[in-house]
């Protein structure tokens, strides 16, 4: 820890002496370029760099002064014009101030990474000069982004698209999470910042806080129990299918991966209808003389945990098997002659040879599946949308997190305590995760199976 | 075809890991060099930066007459073989030859023509529209030549092409790939870490380790004036036998009673200084023979190994001064019956012997140290009451000397001329002991006349000089350096600029800074341009430009890695009270 | 002697055969669980009247193609037929743009060695951290707020943009190209751009196939994010759709499933071994 800091001291000293150093060093040209983007550039006569920037600089300005600047403040205010139908005042929307703020924000961000973008690029240049080299002509960057640039090509759009449909939209949320949009404030109602108080309403007593706690510890246990369960029994029938007995091991693996590869919401729509009130299990139930199970319905709660298990298990198994399958085909086969020559037995090899190995290998999936079990949205959504619970604030028993959440937000337009509750998750999950990678063997003995 | 340059190539990977060091060496247009040393001593680094594949930390490397630092590996003009042969395994064998032309946009039909011609030379006309996946080991690897061979680059580059082969192909391979190169005239540069490819194929051989060069010579001499134990032992196979022997008059102690008298060349050329010291001493084992029962120098009671190869018999035996087993190779009949004890001999004339700590080899000296008086008057340096160094301020470092009884003077045994070529040199007189013949110039090993300084010089092969002979030898004053009493350097070859700065350099982040409490100082000099580097032994003399264009001497200690054209900031800090 | 011997390898022998017999039950058993749902399916999809509650029991007494036929032609309601085309168009642009853009993320994060590739690695990786929910829910919101719902290529745009972020299996497949490859290419003469097309791009079949096959089969099965953003029915893709039918439609729902259920499962049926190959190199790396 303490070293930690003494680093964290020591970089910052750095960036500082770099920093003042770099007005010391800086020649007229930079210091052009700092004044006006691009003009240092055009001082070293790479005109088609100096034209991108000035015009970057030029549209940057006139962007900001006509509307980024009022954007920004409209990010603040969240809108001051409530609207009113009787007088036909069409009055401010919050929501589009918070994404119009938020765009303008990213834009401001942006430009001010190209300035120092554009200082950096002039200062580099001059350094080359110094050099005795050549400041780099506009043909020679563009042939650069096809040969050894061109990660910067191949990379734009997919960094775009991210940026534009993962994390603006992921930001957006958190900051959802400090306003009180949602039910009754929804435009053109006017929505406020109301910094933690969503968070405080998600933990105190009321009727959110107990159901998320009741949530919560389902939603753990569900996690941890479907995830060893569907690990162990992919991992057994993988080592069942590898044992060298079973012929056609090709026609005995179509089985799970047809189960596979049949899209979720079809098998768990059809689960859904086995074992409702009236499908064809409680069917042959009541011919056998017994009263209907109530499986999936209001009070079927354990009924309804067990069988999403379960069904979980039926959806996923083929999945772990596929993968242990391919790591089990990865060991190689002198492990299992040397341990039988050392007088193990099938047991043994298992235990020091087979387990080991799997376990190393598939950790980070291991993680991936546990968070994507903690956030398994599809088996309960389908199974039991349509019960609501008592003592569950628009929620049932089986319910997850996230099928709270999303019944929260979509269903019933909370849009701020399920941003709230996503940030949770998110915390939660990410925790979870760091903790069981660094506790994982992958982690600790990184080169002992390559 | 084109001559490689490399001048004080050296590479630092991210946490100052030092791959190769100070690489100097001139390829010459259509020769066959061979880089090779154990797995880690930087040889393929080196390869790789002269192919544009690593970047190039300091130093300059040349193909042709173009520096190619800054230059992307497309655009050097060089071809490589690589180890895993590195085929495009979704192309025909006649794509993967004709790939570097279509990417020079040659015409189709040229692509065909010279395609066909290559496949011929290599006697690969019938694989032409497979894959690279069904073809065998040395197919790939002659496909992998062809690629090289249907261009015509500047170099031919060589990464451990054979070492993926089994033993009786790469045999064959070996002797072809030597073929090759005599009849394409081409400049090869081969990295191999197996000795014998190295010995059998080329006509120099750079031996490194550690990121340092070792010796750089043809086979010949690399085999017989190995420079230390590394390079003794690593040439030559079964390797040389290393013992420790401790020098007494004439003799070599194994322990108390087994001993080796020196033969009458060896003992000349060890000359004097050694006596009673312990040295290194190598034996190869076909230096060993069969000796009769009156003139033996061993007498071996058990063997404890004796393997028969068909043309040579290989004995292990326990020797003193020695751990390990001794390895005597010896020529007899397969059905000879080894019975002991037996009686060995050695060859004296053969035998090396190498300093105990350094492990470099006793005779060869390239730098000769005559101790001497120095004193300083006016700016010019005296030695010996004799010769003077006029401005000597402008190359010594420590300007300070004023009386230096006890110091040395340096000078390089290739600097030693036997013509006076003007009235100020320095001159020696040296009596001859022992001499060596070597491939460009003859080494000959002397001692001071009346002072027992050993001396050694190099002459050009047409100067002959028996035992004994009296010669005089001319030295021009300026290629003399001055030393301290511990053989520091304290001079360079040049003229520097004065003054000289004593400077502390410290890295902030990535940048390199010059600390100073001078306020002038840093205000004078933003930065600083590193230009030259001197090396000295203790210190680093760096030569540097500021943004004014001025020029300035820098003295700093030898912890960092600098490279010409470095920059320099320099920072100002104020002094404590 | 001798007799003892035998009687020892009749009992291993014995055993052998108790345990085959043991193994192939249990496998026998493990497949009819997997089986028996989809046969379920299958029957009911070819029972003659709709509803579940007629069906008594788990298959129904008489059989007819009437659920197909209706699929098709009784389109008033449930326009199954338009439902196809519509995801057929999704899933067909989603396969190239998503490819596309996967495949060049994995490639160049694989391949290049820039300065900003840790902080993206490790940017996408919180990324893939938060709730996929999260960014659902704000998309829902802002297209009801811009009123830009029921638009199928809105859909595809989400699709594709979200689809870079798991690029982790085919940077694995990246990786396993040996980097002298790549050398001798460029030692060859050829740029970057060139490397990619004429070398890496070939090598990547495989990679590609399966990318390509895996963004096909989404959004036959993706369900909220259509449900959210197509409100329209005749924007609907088959899952939206078929997901409205009830349990008295069950006969439809299940021939309907099965209709897109038997190309995607042969689909699936190809990729094994590339999916198996992705799996791994994606677990080993992390």
């Amino acid at each position: 820890m303490k070293r930690f800091f003494r680093r964290l001291g020591k970089n910052i000293v750095d960036l500082w002496t770099n920093f003042i150093n770099f007005f010391k060093v800086a020649n007229l040209n930079v210091k052009a370029s700092m004044c006006l983007m691009g003009a240092g550039q055009f001082m070293y006569r790479q005109i088609g760099r100096g034209i991108l920037y000035l015009g970057i600089e030029i549209l940057g300005i006139l962007f900001f002064s006509i509307y980024g600047f009022q954007w920004l403040v409209g990010l603040i205010t969240l809108g001051t014009v409530e609207a009113d139908p009787w007088t036909g005042l069409e009055g401010d929307n919050s929501v589009i101030f918070m994404l119009l703020g938020l765009m303008s924000l990213v834009l401001l961000i942006l430009f001010i990474a190209l300035y120092i973008l554009n200082v950096r690029d002039v200062y580099n240049t001059s350094k080359l000069v110094l050099r005795g080299e050549k400041p780099k002509t506009f043909k020679q960057d563009l042939k650069d982004l096809l040969d050894k640039k061109f990660y910067k090509t191949v990379l734009f759009l997919p960094i775009l698209g991210t940026i534009i449909f993962s994390l603006l939209p992921i930001v957006f949320m958190i900051l959802i999470a400090f306003t009180n949009y949602g039910e009754p404030y929804i435009p053109p109602v006017l929505v406020d910042w109301i910094g933690l108080e969503n968070f405080i309403k998600v933990f105190s007593i009321g009727d959110i806080g107990p159901t998320f706690f009741k949530i919560l510890g389902w939603n753990i246990l569900w996690a941890i129990a479907t995830t060893l369960l569907n690990y162990v029994l992919g991992l057994l029938l993988a080592i069942l299918l590898n044992k060298k007995i079973v012929k056609g091991k090709f026609f005995w693996r179509l089985f799970p991966i047809l189960a596979y590869a049949i899209p979720g919401f079809i098998t768990l729509t059809a689960f859904k209808f086995m074992f409702s009130q009236g499908g064809p299990i409680n069917f042959y139930i009541e011919q056998a003389g017994g009263s209907a199970l109530p499986f999936l319905t209001k009070d079927g709660t354990w009924w309804a945990r067990l069988i999403g298990l379960l069904i979980n298990a039926w959806l996923t198994v083929p999945s772990v098997m596929l993968l242990a399958t391919g790591i089990l085909s990865n060991i190689n086969n002198d492990l299992y002659e040397a341990a039988k020559i050392d007088g193990a037995g099938a047991f043994r090899q298992f235990k020091d040879i087979t387990l080991p190995f799997v376990v190393f290998a598939t950790t980070p999936t291991l993680i991936t599946s546990f968070i994507g079990n903690f956030n398994n949205f599809g088996v309960f959504y389908f199974l039991r949308s349509d019960v609501t619970s008592n003592g569950y604030f628009v929620s049932n028993d089986t319910d997850l997190l996230i099928n709270w959440l999303y019944r929260l937000s979509i269903d019933n337009k909370y849009y701020s305590i399920g941003a709230a509750i996503s940030l949770i998750i998110f915390i939660i999950t990410s925790a979870i995760s760091l903790i069981i990678y660094i506790k994982s063997p992958a982690y600790k003995k990184e080169d002992t199976f390559r | 075809m084109a001559k490689v340059k490399l001048i004080d190539v050296s590479k630092v990977y991210k946490g100052n890991v030092r791959a190769v060091s100070d690489f100097n060496l001139e390829i010459e247009d259509g020769e066959f060099i061979i880089f090779v040393g154990p797995s880690g001593c930087g040889k393929s680094t080196t390869l790789r930066m002269i192919a544009g594949l690593e970047e190039i930390t300091s130093g300059k490397i040349y193909i042709g007459d173009t520096l190619v630092n800054n230059i992307e590996p497309k655009d050097r003009d060089i071809a490589m073989v690589f180890q895993n042969y590195a085929l495009y395994p979704h192309m025909s064998v006649f794509d993967n030859l004709g790939y570097s032309l279509k990417c020079h946009h040659e015409k189709k039909e040229v692509i065909k023509e010279k395609v066909e011609k290559v496949a011929k030379l290599l006697n690969i006309q019938e694989l032409l529209d497979r894959k690279p996946r069904e073809l065998s080991g040395g197919q790939r690897q002659r496909v992998a030549l062809g690629r090289c061979l249907i261009r015509q680059p500047k170099a031919f580059l060589f990464d451990e092409p054979l070492s993926n082969l089994d033993a009786k192909l790469r045999v064959q391979m070996r002797s072809e790939i030597s073929k090759l190169h005599k009849q394409v005239q081409g400049t090869f540069i081969y990295v191999t870490h197996d000795q014998t490819e190295a010995m059998t194929m080329g006509d120099r051989i750079v031996v490194m380790k550690d990121g340092f060069v070792q010796q750089i010579d043809t086979p010949v001499n690399l085999y017989e004036h190995p420079v230390n134990i590394f390079v003794a032992t690593f040439l030559g196979s079964p390797q040389m036998n290393i013992f420790k022997v401790k020098l007494n008059k004439d003799k070599l102690y194994f322990s108390d009673h087994i001993y080796l008298k020196l033969s009458e060349k060896t003992k000349n050329k060890m000359i004097d200084g050694y006596d009673g010291k312990t040295l290194s001493l190598g034996i190869r084992p076909s230096d060993f023979d069969i000796a009769n029962k009156s003139s033996y120098d061993f007498c071996i009671e058990k063997i404890d190994l004796v393997e028969k190869l068909g043309n040579e018999t290989l004995l292990y035996l326990t020797l003193p001064g020695r751990e390990e087993s001794t390895i005597v190779s010896l020529k007899l009949d397969m059905a000879d019956d080894l019975k002991g004890p037996i009686y060995l001999k050695v060859n004296k004339d053969k035998i090396h012997l190498f300093n105990e700590d350094d492990e470099s080899i006793l005779k060869i000296n390239d730098y000769n140290f005559i101790p001497s008086k120095m004193s300083l008057e006016n700016d010019i340096l005296h030695i010996d009451n004799k010769y003077q160094i006029d401005n000597f301020s402008n190359k010594c470092v420590l300007s300070e000397i004023k009386q230096l009884d006890n110091g040395y003077i340096r000078i390089a045994s290739d600097a030693f001329k036997t013509k006076k070529l003007s009235k100020d040199d320095y001159v020696i007189e040296v009596e001859v002991r022992a001499k060596d013949v070597r491939s460009k110039s003859n080494v000959y090993f002397a001692k001071k006349v009346k002072d027992n300084i050993r001396i050694t010089f190099t002459c050009p092969k047409d100067e002959h000089y028996e035992l004994g002979d009296k010669v005089k030898l001319y030295v021009p004053i300026n290629e003399i350096s001055i030393c301290d009493s511990d053989k520091n350097v304290l001079m360079v070859d040049e003229n520097i600029v004065k003054p000289i700065i004593d400077a502390n350099i410290e890295m902030y982040g990535k940048e390199y800074y010059l600390v100073t409490q001078d306020k002038q100082f840093s205000k004078n000099n933003k930065y600083l341009l590193v230009e030259k580097i001197y090396d000295l032994n203790s210190k680093m003399l760096l030569r540097v430009i500021n943004q004014k264009n001025e020029t300035l001497t820098l003295k700093i200690n030898k912890n960092n890695d600098f490279f010409n054209g470095l920059m320099i900031y320099t920072k100002y800090k104020k002094a404590k009270k | 002697m001798r007799s003892f011997s035998n009687s020892k390898t009749m009992n291993r022998k014995v055993k052998k055969v108790l345990v085959a017999i043991a193994i192939y039950c249990i496998l026998i058993v493990i497949c009819g669980v997997f089986f028996f749902p989809c046969l379920w399916l299958i029957l009911s999809s070819f029972s003659s009247t709709g509803s579940l509650y007629d069906i008594e029991g788990f298959f129904p007494s008489s059989f007819s193609f009437d659920a197909f036929i209706k699929l098709f032609t009784d389109t008033s309601q449930y326009n199954y037929p338009m439902w196809l085309l519509n995801t057929l168009i999704i899933a067909i642009c989603n396969c190239i743009l998503s490819t596309l853009l996967i495949i060049g993320t994995a490639y160049a994060i694989s391949y290049f060695q820039f300065k900003a590739r840790k902080s993206l690695m490790k940017g996408a990786l919180v990324l893939s951290m938060f709730p996929s929910f999260m960014g659902m829910t704000v998309i829902y919101i802002l297209m009801t707020q811009f009123n830009f719902v029921n638009n199928i290529w809105g859909l595809i745009l989400i699709y594709s943009c979200t689809a870079p972020l798991g690029y982790l299996v085919q940077k694995g497949f990246f990786d396993t190209i040996p980097q002298s490859i790549y050398e001798a290419a460029k030692i060859d003469g050829a740029t970057n751009a060139r490397i990619f097309t004429t070398i890496t791009l070939p090598l990547a079949k495989p990679i590609i196939v399966y990318t390509a096959l895996t963004s096909f089969a989404w959004p036959w099965s993706d369900f909220i994010l259509p449900k959210l953003l197509l409100i329209n029915k005749d924007n609907w893709t088959v899952a939206v759709g078929l997901m409205q039918l009830q349990q008295n439609e069950f006969a439809r729902f299940a021939a309907g499933s099965v209709f897109i259920a038997i190309p995607i499962v042969i689909l699936y049926f190809f990729l094994v071994k590339y999916m198996v190959n992705g799996m791994t190199s994606g677990a080993v790396k992390g």
